[in-house]
Parts: structure tokens; sequence; C-alpha cells
């Protein structure tokens, strides 16, 4: 238990089954996994291993079938919608491949959108979301809306959206998969910046040159976890 | 032709896809369509249809006109156009005579006169039934035929010809059961004998707007039925006369022969017309001007399922907009393929209107239903009434008319809008395409709101009307007094006998038991009829110039115990109050106010026409005629001292009043089997029956209002749900971004009240504005009353978050992740 309090994610024996009409679907099959603060973890694997479950799971988007989650000290596998909802709100920052930005505000209403479910004060929001904006070196564009934007801008704005909460860790699902190289690279090393900041950061890829971006690479493979690595450059150092 | 008929099989394809859809729509449009026929049916069978007679269009109705008027005997009605010119359809008989043996360019010229009420007596029973006294030619004339026997003659139409009589199939199958032996039978009206002689088909309609008469008899038994009306006078104005037009004639000369006719009239009668004319007006309809009375209603009827439907299509307008956009993909790939815009528009078009066919023929279906409801309202309200209601070509056109309007209102602007697709940009551009049609499907909302709220304040103002009406105390006790009325002098009694008769009637009835007490009165309050005539008041100092005017009512000695109307000053009637004893009036207290402000008019005089009576007695105030109008100055008489021929009887029970009523007939069959009960009903029904305009307007427009809500709801609901499930994406979103349910709930909720607002702040002119309009049909509130408004408003706003409320629970239970998914 002192390591389930101590670890910011502890995930222990999770399954998550998907029953469709008569189908059983087994996405995660008894995952034990740690992530401490500070760290950048990647998860790799093929696709329909059950990377975005298992991201979705940590992230409090979806719940485990059965299994222990612990999120920053916390129970999270049963919680109500609200108390969910709350959670995502202060703890997780996500970070989509499709960078779900929405379309009709604009990039300072996208970044200052989770700060309003907080009720936070107008003055302390702006402050906030003019923070993370040019953390991401987009502040020159935040009356722009999302459509005025290249896709690695978006991406950014998404970062800044996800940083400006503070939470207490960045999930990020295939962060370049919607991205050309120049643009991908960018994002990574934003990524890790924020990390040599001191942000934990859980990212899911199948791109082999940016899973090497994160300290530790999960490999997922049928839903289960089949093996771990340090980052190469840690293993070098 | 051949790609339409592609088009419509596409169309009813795509409708069978979306069952929901298709249902919701096609229920909507067919209420809105259905009302809509329901109540042109009822216009054109009131306004335009033809008479069922030979060669309708060579009718004509012949009226007079003119500038003043003096006439001493005049029965009949008077319109007053916008010129200032008085028109009339009421002649002496002798100009009938006149006009038909003289004028010009006419085949036939032939006369009618309505006798009202008769008492009848047939086969052995009594009842009451209208007639219609009828020239020899008026069945030539008219163009009808009689379905079994034969019509009225000229030679019936003489006084020493042998009475006759011709009926209606209504009245053959009502009272004689369809034997065809009643042709020889003789039956009584008002106890003269008539040979029935002939016996009209079921279609036959006659010349009079709602046809109430049962009976025809020759003009020859006027002094038998309407003895008030000498055939041989030039100054009694009583009879409608209509011509049939020779097919060479012209109208200019049929006129100008009448006027000639008229004219001799005028200088052989004392009545002074100025600067008379004579009118032709169209008789294939028969007299206009009562139809056009009978179809006013109708027509501000009309005008409200209009609104209905308009709001039926604005409705429709926003749901195809929805799904248009869900359509987007289906026409970028047809654009893509080479269908240009105006295909694109056509092919929209097309399935619009596969959609409005087939709500104009359920909607058709529920015309007659509609149809059948308001008719049995109006019939259960006001009594049988009778227009050609049967469906007719017209009729079906108009169904045609509107189903082809609903297809273009909101048809059109939906295939505008989903014809504007760019198959390069395609689905990029949906984005941008949706926001302003989602623009257009709030525009439309709101106009669905701010309509539905005019009908709702309208309504309200007609309910709250008719809640004041219902509550105002008519002056006198109306629960436990059954009503009704019998005419001892059409059965022959003379002024002694009748006051024996109805005193020998109220004795046996107080002895039934559960009767407590019976009066009698020349008729019966809140019955509608009202009886007034011009006074002096002898030794007072009056205006020569004031007309004296007061309501007058003959009452028997227990009426006011019975009515339970007090009595304020001085002595009811006794029996002592005869023919021989001095005369003598009892004064409602509105009387006193008018003429003897605080002086104690006990012992003072009444002169009307050649009678002076001596006020005994000052009574409460009692509504007379009707519930809505004013409290009159009011004189009541002894009946002992102005016996009239019928009275109406009202009779206080301790019992439920209706549960007398065998022991009722009883008695008065014990005492003259030939006087028959008419109007039997109750006091309280009559109180109803008073206010029978404003129930059957606000029942009517209550109805279409709430349609129209429940129209308005469906679309609001459209609305919001196909915004959460544009939105579904987005709320995923929200929601991975810590958006709880309540937080993605109450935007939606937020919206639909937003566009409620705005509704509501574009109705709210209008609405004062027409609220205005109505000063007329309100009572007991200012137009534009407050609480009225107030209440709509909230109602609507009600109404409008419970049809929010759906999709925004919906949206609220959106999974996070499945939304994502989705996105």
């Amino acid at each position: 238990m002192t390591d389930s309090k101590d670890a910011l994610i502890n995930i222990e024996d999770i399954h998550k089954v998907f029953v469709t009409e008569e189908v059983e679907t087994h996405a995660l099959s008894g995952v034990h996994l740690k992530i401490q603060k500070g760290e950048y973890v990647s998860i790799a694997g093929p696709s329909g291993c059950g990377k975005s479950t298992l991201l979705s799971i940590m992230g409090l988007l979806d719940s485990p079938t059965k299994g222990d989650y612990w999120l920053n000290g916390s129970p999270a596998a049963e919680l109500s919608a609200s108390q969910r909802a709350r959670i995502r709100n202060r703890e997780v920052g996500f970070i989509f491949q499709s960078f779900n930005l929405i379309g009709d505000l604009t990039v300072y209403e996208n970044v200052e959108l989770p700060l309003t479910y907080r009720r936070m004060p107008k003055a302390e929001r702006k402050q906030r979301v003019q923070t993370a904006l040019e953390r991401v070196a987009m502040a020159h564009r935040m009356k722009h809306y999302p459509s005025q934007l290249s896709g690695g801008q978006q991406q950014r704005v998404a970062v800044a959206r996800a940083l400006a909460g503070t939470p207490a860790i960045l999930l990020a699902d295939e962060p370049t998969g919607n991205l050309d190289s120049a643009n991908g690279k960018a994002v990574m090393d934003l990524l890790a910046e924020l990390h040599q900041e001191g942000a934990t950061i859980c990212m899911v890829t199948h791109d082999e040159r940016y899973a090497h971006y994160a300290q530790r690479t999960v490999y997922l493979f049928d839903g289960r976890i089949v093996d771990e690595e340090q980052a190469a450059k840690e293993q070098i150092a | 032709m051949r790609t339409i008929w592609q088009d419509m099989r596409y169309g009813l394809r795509q409708l069978r896809k979306s069952p929901g859809f298709t249902a919701i729509a096609i229920v909507s449009l067919a209420l809105g369509i259905g009302a809509n026929t329901a109540i042109f049916s009822l216009i054109n069978g009131v306004l335009f249809k033809s008479l069922p007679v030979r060669d309708p269009h060579e009718l004509r109705v012949i009226n007079w006109a003119c500038f003043e008027y003096s006439l001493s005997h005049f029965s009949g009605a008077t319109n007053r156009s916008k010129s200032g010119q008085f028109s009339s359809g009421s002649f002496p008989y002798p100009t009938y005579c006149d006009f038909r043996d003289q004028a010009a360019g006419f085949s036939e010229v032939f006369a009618f006169s309505e006798l009202g009420s008769m008492t009848v007596v047939a086969q052995g029973m009594a009842f009451t039934a209208d007639g219609l006294m009828v020239s020899g030619n008026f069945f030539d004339g008219y163009g009808a035929q009689t379905l079994i026997g034969r019509p009225i003659l000229p030679r019936d139409d003489r006084h020493d010809a042998e009475p006759v009589a011709v009926i209606t199939y209504r009245a053959w199958e009502r009272r004689f059961g369809l034997n065809p032996n009643v042709l020889g039978q003789t039956v009584i009206l008002n106890k003269s004998g008539f040979t029935v002689v002939g016996i009209l088909p079921r279609q036959y309609a006659g010349p009079l707007a709602g046809d109430q008469a049962d009976f025809y008899v020759p003009m020859a038994a006027q002094p038998q039925l309407k003895s008030g009306y000498p055939l041989a006078s030039r100054n009694h104005w009583w009879l409608e006369i209509m011509g049939r037009l020779s097919p060479e004639a012209s109208d200019a000369q049929a006129r100008a022969s009448l006027e000639v006719l008229f004219d001799q009239t005028l200088a052989v009668s004392n009545s002074k017309l100025k600067e008379p004319s004579m009118l032709l007006e169209d008789g294939s309809r028969g007299p206009l001007m009562q139809r056009k009375w009978a179809a006013q209603p109708l027509l501000i009827l009309q005008g409200v399922v209009g609104l209905v439907l308009l709001i039926a299509c604005a409705n429709m307008a926003g749901m195809l907009l929805s799904r248009g956009t869900a359509r987007q993909h289906e026409m970028t790939v047809r654009a893509a393929i080479g269908a240009g815009r105006w295909r694109l528009i056509r092919q929209s078009l097309v399935e619009s209107l596969v959609l409005s066919l087939i709500a104009a023929a359920c909607g058709l279906i529920m015309s007659s239903w509609i149809k059948a409801g308001i008719m049995n309202f109006i019939t259960n309200s006001v009594g049988d009434i009778h227009f050609n209601m049967a469906l007719d070509a017209k009729v079906l056109l108009f169904t045609l008319g509107a189903a082809v309007a609903t297809t273009l209102l909101f048809g059109f602007l939906p295939a505008l809008r989903v014809s504007r697709v760019n198959p390069a940009t395609g689905l990029q551009t949906a984005r941008l395409q949706g926001a302003s049609r989602a623009r257009l499907c709030k525009v439309l909302v709101v106009t669905q709101v701010a309509l539905s709220l005019l009908l709702v304040a309208g309504t309200g103002l007609l309910v709250r009307t008719l809640v004041n009406l219902k509550n105002i105390d008519p002056g006198f006790d109306t629960e436990n007094l059954l009503v009704f009325r019998l005419n001892a002098g059409d059965a022959g009694y003379n002024g002694t006998e009748r006051i024996d008769y109805y005193e020998s009637v109220s004795r046996s009835i107080t002895a039934i038991p559960g009767v407590r007490d019976v009066a009698y009165s020349s008729t019966s309050l809140l019955a509608g009829r009202v009886s007034s005539s011009g006074f002096s008041l002898p030794g007072r100092p009056t205006n020569p110039d004031d007309d004296l005017q007061a309501n007058e009512l003959t009452v028997n000695e227990t009426f006011f115990s019975t009515m339970g109307i007090p009595m304020l000053r001085g002595r009811t009637f006794a029996g002592t109050d005869t023919q021989t004893s001095t005369k003598v009036m009892i004064i409602n207290d509105a009387f006193v106010h008018a003429f003897f402000s605080e002086e104690n008019p006990i012992g003072h005089y009444v002169k009307t026409g050649e009678n002076e009576y001596q006020i005994i007695g000052v009574c409460g105030n009692t509504k007379y005629d009707s519930v809505r109008s004013d409290i009159a100055p009011t004189m009541y008489h002894s009946y002992r001292q102005a016996p009239s021929g019928s009275v109406s009887f009202e009779v206080r029970t301790v019992l439920p009043e209706l549960s007398l009523v065998p022991a009722v007939r009883k008695v008065i069959s014990s005492l003259d089997e030939s006087i028959p009960i008419q109007e039997l009903t109750t006091q309280t029904d009559l109180f109803n029956r008073s206010i029978i305009m404003e129930r059957i307007s606000t029942t009517l427009c209550g109805s279409l209002a709430m349609l129209a809500v429940v129209l308005a709801c469906i679309g609001l609901y459209g609305l919001l749900a196909y915004h959460v499930a544009q939105r579904t994406g987005e709320i995923g979103i929200r929601m991975a971004l810590g958006a709880r349910p309540q937080d993605v709930a109450r935007p939606i909720l937020r919206q639909a009240l937003l566009l409620v607002a705005i509704g509501v702040a574009v109705a709210m002119p209008i609405t004062l504005a027409l609220s205005r309009a109505m000063r007329s049909v309100v009572y007991g509130i200012k137009p534009y009353d407050p609480l009225t408004i107030v209440c709509a408003v909230i109602l609507m706003i009600t109404v409008a978050t419970l049809a929010a409320w759906i999709p925004a629970r919906r949206a609220a239970k959106i999974d996070p992740m499945k939304a994502l998914r989705y996105e």
C-alpha cells in the first residue's frame, strides 16, 4: 500500500472486456503499471493491443472491468461520473492525436475551457491561459480559431490546454499521429521540455522514433505488458 | 417525368429509412392540413357551396337598398355598407305579387318566410319543429323536386285551397320513421291541420343559412301561422324574395324592371325609403347576408388554423434542415457525379412533396373527424343546424393547394441549403454550413415559439373571459332549476283560460315530491330573448329628447321567491293583482338608480303604451337575456294583468332537476296532451348556453393553441436533439477535460431558454397589439391582461424546458469514450 500511495499512477491487475452482442473482446488482461511523479513513460505496441484503452482508464475516461487503480494515492476505479469528471479536470491533462479542439471556440477559449469547469475566477483563468499559451509559443494566436491554425499549431494549443490546469499527469494519445515529421518533432521536443521542467507524462505511441523520448517504454501486446525498457539515452548515460 | 418519378420513389425510400422522422413529420403536417381542411370545409359549406337545385347560377336574391328608411312593420335583417347604404331582403307580400306577375327578365319569382318554432302534432305525438312558408311557385322557381309525392303548387296557395304541407327527409326520418304512408296524413301545425303531400329528398337544402325548416306550407296558411303579417298589407315587410333569371335576360334589365315596380309599392304605402334602389345578388348560395354572419367566426378560426399550419411548416423546415446536414455527404457525392444544383433542389423538393401529399391524405381523413367533432360540439351547443359539408372538388383542391403550399413553405429553404454543396471541398466545409443551418433552425424555432405564444396568450384571454363569465353572479340562484316552455296560446286558450291553465300546471307540479317552488314568466332568464319597451314617468321632470327604454318581463306571484331574487323594497305581486285591479309593476335596482336616484320609487307611476303602472316593489338586479350583457333597468309586470300566449316555467327542486322530468311530463300531459313541453332544460344549461360562443371559441382556440405548443416543442426538441447528435464529439472533449454531466446539460437548457426568450421578445409586441384587437371579445379583464400574458410566457417556458430536458439529459449521459471515438 505504501507503493500505491507513492506512485502517481498505480494500476494493479487491470482487465477490460468489451462486450458487443455475443462477442467478448479482452482489451486488457491483467495489466500492472506504476508511474512515479516526474516520470516520462511511453506505451508502445501494435494497433489494437490496448494502448489507448489503458490510457483511457488512466485518464478516467473509462473504467476497468476488473482490477485496482490509484491515481495520486486515491482509489479511482469505482467513482461516480461527477467524481471522475472532477478528478479528470484537476489531475489529468489530455493531449489527443486529433487535437480535439472545439472549432467554435477561439484558441484562448479552448485553453480556458477546463478552467471554467473549476469555477476559477476569471482573472486567474486569464493569467493561466496566458502562461500556458506563452509556454507553447502560441500566445500571439489566442484570438484565432482552430481552423485558422496548422496541425502543429493546433497540437501546441492542445498541449497548452492540457497544461493550463497544472495537472498531475499529462496523458498523450499518439500526439504526433496527425502531424508531419517536422511538426511531430516539435511537439515531442515540447513534451520533452515539459518533462525537464518536472511534468509527469504518459504517452501512447506506435512510432519507434518518439517512444525513445520517454524515460521508460512499456510494450503492450494483446492486452498484456510484455516488456519494459529504460530509455536508451538514460541507459547510455 | 421519369426522373421525377425516380425522385419520388427515392423520396419514399428515404422516408421508410427514417420512420421516426417520417411519423413526426406526417402527424404534425397532417394535423395542420387536416385542421385547415376541416375549417375550410365548414366555410365552404356555409359560404361557397351552391344550393343543390336545378341551374343554381340562374338564381337571384332580390334586395332593396336606400340611405335612410322608416318602415312601420319590419321584420328581417338590414345591412349597412361602408358608404352608409342600408340594404335588406324583406318585402311586403303585395310587392312580391307585383314582382312575380310583372317583373321582366325572370322565369319565376318566388317568396318565403321563416315560421320559426311551431307546435306540431303528428302520429299522436306533440313536438316542436321549424317551418318555412313559401309561395305556390317556390319549388318550381327554386328548382327542387320532391322524393315522393308532389311539391306545393300555385293551386295550393289560394285561401280556399286545402291546407297542405311538404316535409323534409329529416322530418320524415325522425318523426315518421321513413313511413311512406305519411303522404295524405294530417299533421297539426299550431292547431291547424295540413295534409302532407310530399317529401323532399335527403340532399335537399333550403335557401336559408343553417336550413332548420322541416315543414313547408303555402303562403295561404298565413292567417293560421303568421297572423301578424297580413298578406294584403303593403306596410308589413317580412317576406324574402328570390327569382330565377331567364337565360336570355340580363341582371340590369331585371333590376330596372324591379325598380319601377318597387317605386309603385312605395308610392302606395306609408313606408319611407331615401334614394331607394334594387339589388340583385347571386342566389346560387341563397341569401348571403345570413351566411356571411354564420361564416364570420369560421373565418377567424381559419386564420388561427393557418397560423398552426405555419408553425407546422416552420417545424418541418427545421427538421429538414437538420436532416440535410446528415445527408450532406450524399449530396456531395451526387454533385460530384454530375448532379446540377437545380437537380439537387428538385430532388429535395420532390421528397418534401411526397411527405406533404401523404400528410394531405392523412389530413383529409383527420379533417372529417375534426369537422364532425366541431359540428357535434356546435350542434350540442346551439341546436340543429344544417349546412352541406360534404366533400367536394373545392375542398379537395384546397387540400391539394395546402399540400403544395406547405411543400414550398417548409421544403424550399432546406432544398436550397442542401443543394449548396461543393464537391471539391465537400466534407471540409460541412462544419461551416452546419453552423449556418443551425442559425436558420434557431430562427425557425424562435418563429414557432413566437407564433405559439400568440395563440397561447390569445387563448389565455379567452379562458379568463370564460372563467369571468362563469363566475358572474346572475342575481338569482341557477342551481336545481328546471326550465321549460308551454304555449297555451297556440293551443287556443284565451287570456283567462291561459291563467287558469298555467295556474293548474303550477299547482300540479308543486305537488310532485322533490319540487320546492314553481314560477312562470313570459321568458326564461338567460334564454337569449329580451323584450324592451319605451316608457315615461308621469309627474316627473324628464327631458323630452330622452328616449326612456327598459327591459320588461311578465312574471307570476311566485317568480321572485322561486328564482331567489331578493325584494329590496315594497311587495311582490299577489293573486289580487288582476286585470280589473290597479296595474302594478315591480322594478329592479338598476331602474331605481337610473331614474329615481336616491328617491323611494314605491307608489310612483310608470307609463308604457296606454297603461300606467304603479310601482309596488323594487327587486335585486339580475342578468336578463345573457350572462354577458350589462344589467339594464327592468320592469316586471304581473302575469295576471298581461297574460301572454306562451310562458316559461321555472321549477325549483330539492332533487337533481332532470330526475323530475318524467313526473313533470306526466302532469302536463294529463292536463292537456295537445300542449307539448318545449325547450326543456335547466337554468344551469341556459347559463352555459348564454356563454356558448365563448365556450366554442375558447375550446377550439385552446385545442389549436395546444397543438401549436406541441408542434413548437417538437421543433425545439428536434433542434436540440440534432445539436446534441452533431456535438457528440465536442461533448466528449468537454467531458474529457472535466465537464460534469450538469456542465454539459446546462448549456443545452440555456440555449433552449434563450431561444424561447427571443421568441417571447419577438411575440410580445405582436401579442399586445393583437390583444387590443380582442377588446370586444374579452370580459372582466383588460385586453393586455398582464397575468394572462405572464402565465402564457411561463407555460411556454415550462413546456419548452421539458422539451429541452430530454436532449439535455441525453447529452449528460454521453459516454466520453464513445463520444471521442465518434469524433
